[in-house]
């Protein structure tokens, strides 16, 4: 176990400290991948050291530099060390964190870890929590203690009568919300045709003054939600508008925040999340902004009843804990027997406090507007959105052509990773800064990557 | 980089030892509530700390509130335990850090994951083409099977659930045996469908579906109608009666699903597949595999004979099937974004094999046995069940007090930890086999553990 473990730390610390010389793109193709990893189920057993220089030799060059300070995918977010010692403590210890009682360690770490993100995030006192796999999770949560309780609110049992036969609910969101909260809905047994969208600005915003109307557009058990952090712009909703709206209503407010309601740790960028607070509940992924490895999400709540109604479980074999007494994990999140997801999280806020949360946040918004400024001093360099966090959109030459083939010599030269969008009804290229490990001359060295090979992009056009 | 390889180092030797050291330690959490929370909590600080630091405090803290589920005297549950390269590819998942979303978010965590859910629908007996996803564990596995149930048999009533929702829907029956897992419960309440529309169906003293009640429930029912079957029940590990009850639901044009988060091992055991016999008519089939396979939490599959209808109920966006570059493994689960839990998966199966993976499961189940016959032995104590699988109950005096008073006196012990449970009105040790670890040995001391627990609660008590 020593030899093996150790080894695989060699590992480790040799491949996070060679990501600067690595392509961030991968290497080989799933078709190579599937020969490499694949074949016949073994017949027989495999000496453990052999096993993991296997899968290493075989699976790394399928990797993707997501841990690199140059990738800029999606918002993927890496991992601090610390994090990722503290999650090869979870495989480690193995913990199957679903009630505090069989695993105190796992159960206390996550209340300790509740109050402290809590207290970061800006979030009303008692507000209950769920560590769960990611935001999209982390909406099935949410919006399961939120039918349930406009349901109640409109006289129907759920846990007993289910939504067939139950009042419709409305669903009111923006245009430019995120995909996850539709797939939660559909989990959820709310179809597309009960989701009513409200148009959004050019940033993505909800258009606020539309939605009283909206609001007075039909009756029964509304949900509404907002977004703080719109994937392609990072603009947030107008919450405050939107919880001023909601408020006298009998709606539920949702605040996904995947990434945008980290802005509330920090006092220079919380303005953009203001209103927040006023919500009924909240997404939001520590995968991400937080920089813990995948995967972990979380799931706020404050109508703890409710949310705890949405989710609980009992049975006789668990010796469950008083609900008055102690928190059992489970009862918050849509999984039962689960990983100790508060082990690295909580690592992670103990490295950095919240002066080192602060500082990555803002950070990471300052390498964006960075990139803004580099890229959009080229001629022929347009910068789409306002980049007010961490995102910003580039399209090269007007053109959709131009911007993809850009898109796809940035992928294929390997100084950096970034993907592409359809921005309203516009190609352009997608930039995403969550990662702690991005420094100035990351930006700058991917900044200059990308103006590269826009140029041979532009060349290879004119020379059609 | 060097300071994270001392980190890293730091995290290796002390997971090293902690895993040499098991046998000695207390299988048991030595620390009360309060005195983790006076460990571990605190305000949020406004400075951070070295890494080094935080992961030693970390250890510190914690580690006098774990729970032993690592050693080979764990019997609590049905918890499993984690063989060394499943840990080690798991160490290597987080220093990769891939997003298990896509092909495009990670090549390779797509490729294992494929590569790893062939090997175990072989492994598992199950048709060619099923589909499969890899999600947190049963409970993920059961709702995304029901979910798919859900959209297949109101697609069938010419309803789209989707785009309409379940209000107004056509009314769907579920069935389900009496002694079927909580898990079940939660996971249709999820979807939407209420405690209301679930029927019981009767089950035996060993807490199986009887399938002649199921057929009579099943009769005349011509609408949208789903069965959960259940292969391992948590308390006795009975299988429901797979082959019947797939004949009714053919009868009667009903979605089977099989919750087999353990139990459904049984089928990669060519001594114990008799068990699981007619599962592989079912029409989605859930399972853990951070239980069984002994891969760290969490992890569970679940499998399906219709793609389509999986694919509709989960996959992100309509074009799922039309993916040119493969599987996306986001589109068979219920999360986006997500840990590449194909690498420990994969890991698991190439350190065993398939006859690895037998030994493990007939190793276990021999444990099981074991354990009745030196427990049932004694005078006074009584086996409950028929421990065909891994999971054995005990009562001690016919006594309800007696028996929960064992149960404590075994827990406060150390030697080894079980829990109790109710079974068909009255108290029972609960003792569950699941890890790689566990030797003829951990069996013996625990048993006599248990049995020196007895006599001082028939003391006490009496």
């Amino acid at each position: 176990m020593k030899d093996l473990l150790g080894l695989t730390a060699d590992y480790a610390s040799q491949f996070l400290g060679s990501l600067d010389e690595r392509p961030v793109r991968p290497s080989a193709t799933v078709e190579e991948l599937r020969a490499a990893l694949g074949g016949p189920l073994p017949e027989h057993g495999l000496d453990e050291t052999q096993v993991v220089a296997e899968l290493i030799e075989a699976a790394e060059p399928g990797t993707i530099g997501i841990p690199s300070g140059r990738f800029f995918g999606f918002v993927i977010g890496g991992a601090l060390p610390a994090a990722v010692a503290a999650d090869w403590l979870t495989s480690t210890w193995d913990q199957n964190s679903a009630q505090i009682g069989p695993t105190p360690s796992a159960g206390v770490v996550e209340e300790v870890a509740l109050a402290w993100l809590q207290e970061l995030l800006q979030l009303p006192a008692g507000v209950s929590a769920g560590f769960v796999t990611g935001c999209q999770m982390a909406h099935v949560t949410a919006l399961a203690a939120a039918r349930h309780r406009i349901l109640e609110r409109a006289g129907w049992d759920l846990a007993r009568d289910g939504l067939q036969g139950a009042p419709r609910i409305r669903v009111i969101v923006g245009e430019e919300r995120h995909v996850t909260v539709d797939r939660a809905l559909r989990y959820l047994g709310i179809g597309s045709a009960q989701i009513e969208l409200v148009p959004a600005d050019g940033e993505g915003r909800m258009m606020v003054e539309l939605l009283p109307d909206a609001l007075a557009g039909g009756d029964g058990p509304t949900i509404v939600c907002a977004q703080v952090g719109n994937v392609n712009t990072g603009s947030c909703d107008d919450v405050t508008a939107i919880a001023d709206a909601v408020e006298g209503t009998d709606a539920w407010l949702h605040v996904d925040g995947a990434f945008g309601l980290w802005a509330a740790a920090s006092p220079r960028l919380r303005h953009l999340v203001a209103g927040s607070e006023r919500a009924d509940s909240w997404a939001t992924d520590a995968h991400k902004w937080l920089n813990v490895p995948y995967d972990s999400g979380l799931a706020f709540c404050a109508d703890p009843e409710a949310h705890r109604a949405a989710m609980s479980v009992q049975a006789s074999y668990l010796e469950q804990s008083d609900a008055d007494a102690a928190r059992d994990q489970m009862d918050w999140v849509p999984e039962f027997s689960r990983r100790a997801r508060g082990f690295p999280i909580y690592a992670a806020i103990r490295a950095l406090g919240s002066t080192g949360i602060i500082a990555m946040v803002e950070r990471c918004c300052g390498h964006a507007t960075h990139f803004a400024e580099l890229l959009g001093a080229e001629p022929g360099v347009e910068i789409l959105n306002e980049v007010v966090l961490n995102q910003v959109l580039v399209r090269f030459g007007d053109d959709d052509a131009l911007t993809q083939a850009t898109i796809t010599g940035v992928q294929q030269d390997g100084t950096c990773w970034l993907s592409g969008t359809v921005w309203r009804g516009k190609a352009a290229m997608r930039i995403s800064v969550s990662n702690w490990r991005t420094s100035d001359d990351d930006v700058e060295r991917s900044a200059g990557a990308i103006l590269e090979a826009a140029a041979r992009a532009a060349g290879a056009v004119r020379a059609q | 980089m060097s300071d994270v390889h001392d980190l890293f180092r730091l995290a290796a030797d002390y997971a090293a030892q902690f895993h040499d050291t098991l046998d000695e330690r207390p299988v048991g959490p030595r620390a009360s509530y309060d005195e983790l929370v006076e460990a571990l909590g605190g305000p949020l600080a406004d400075e951070g700390s070295v890494d080094a630091d935080v992961v030693s405090e970390l250890i510190a803290a914690a580690e006098p509130g774990l729970v032993g589920s690592q050693t080979g005297r764990y019997f609590g549950f049905v918890f499993g335990s984690a063989l060394p390269a499943s840990v080690a590819a798991d160490w290597v998942a987080s220093a990769w850090d891939q997003n298990g979303f896509s092909v495009v978010t990670s090549p390779a965590a797509a490729a294992a994951e494929e590569v790893a859910a062939g090997w175990l629908a072989e492994l598992l007996g199950l048709p060619d083409g099923v589909s499969s996803g890899f999600v947190t564990g049963a409970q993920g596995a059961n709702t995304t099977g029901l979910a798919a149930a859900r959209q297949h048999v109101l697609a069938a009533a010419g309803w789209d659930v989707a785009r309409d929702g379940l209000a107004g829907s056509p009314r769907i029956r579920v069935l389900a045996g009496g002694e079927r897992h909580v898990t079940i419960d939660r996971s249709l309440r999820l979807l939407g469908l209420g405690s209301s529309a679930l029927e019981l169906v009767r089950a035996d003293e060993q807490g199986r579906m009887r399938a002649d009640a199921l057929r009579d429930a099943l009769a005349g029912s011509g609408g949208p109608a789903i069965v959960c079957a259940q292969a391992g029940n948590v308390n006795t590990g009975a299988v429901d009666p797979l082959g019947e009850i797939a004949d009714a639901c053919e009868a009667a044009g009903a979605w089977l699903h099989v919750d087999g988060a353990f139990g459904l091992w049984a089928a990669a055991s060519p001594r114990l597949r008799h068990l699981t016999e007619g599962c592989e008519r079912a029409d989605s089939w859930a399972t853990d595999a951070h239980k069984w396979l002994n891969v760290p939490y969490d992890c569970g599959v679940i499998f399906c004979r219709h793609p389509q209808s999986h694919g509709e109920a989960m996959a992100v966006a309509a074009s799922y099937l039309q993916r040119a570059d493969g599987r996306s493994p986001s589109d068979w689960v219920p999360e986006s974004s997500r840990r590449a839990r194909g690498f420990a998966v994969w890991a698991a199966l190439r350190s065993l094999g398939r006859d690895g993976v037998a030994d493990l499961v007939d190793r276990c189940c021999g444990h099981a046995r074991a354990f009745a016959d030196l427990l049932g032995a004694e005078p006074g104590v009584e086996i409950l069940n028929d421990v065909v699988l891994n999971q054995v109950l005990v009562r001690f005096d016919d006594d309800d007090e007696t028996t929960r008073e064992v149960v404590g006196r075994v827990q406060a012990d150390g030697t080894c930890w079980l829990g109790g449970t109710d079974w068909q009105g009255r108290a029972a040790m609960r003792i569950s086999v699941s890890s790689f670890r566990t030797t003829s040995e951990d069996v013996e001391r625990s048993a006599e553990a248990i049995l020196t627990a007895a006599r001082s609660a028939a003391a006490a008590v009496g």
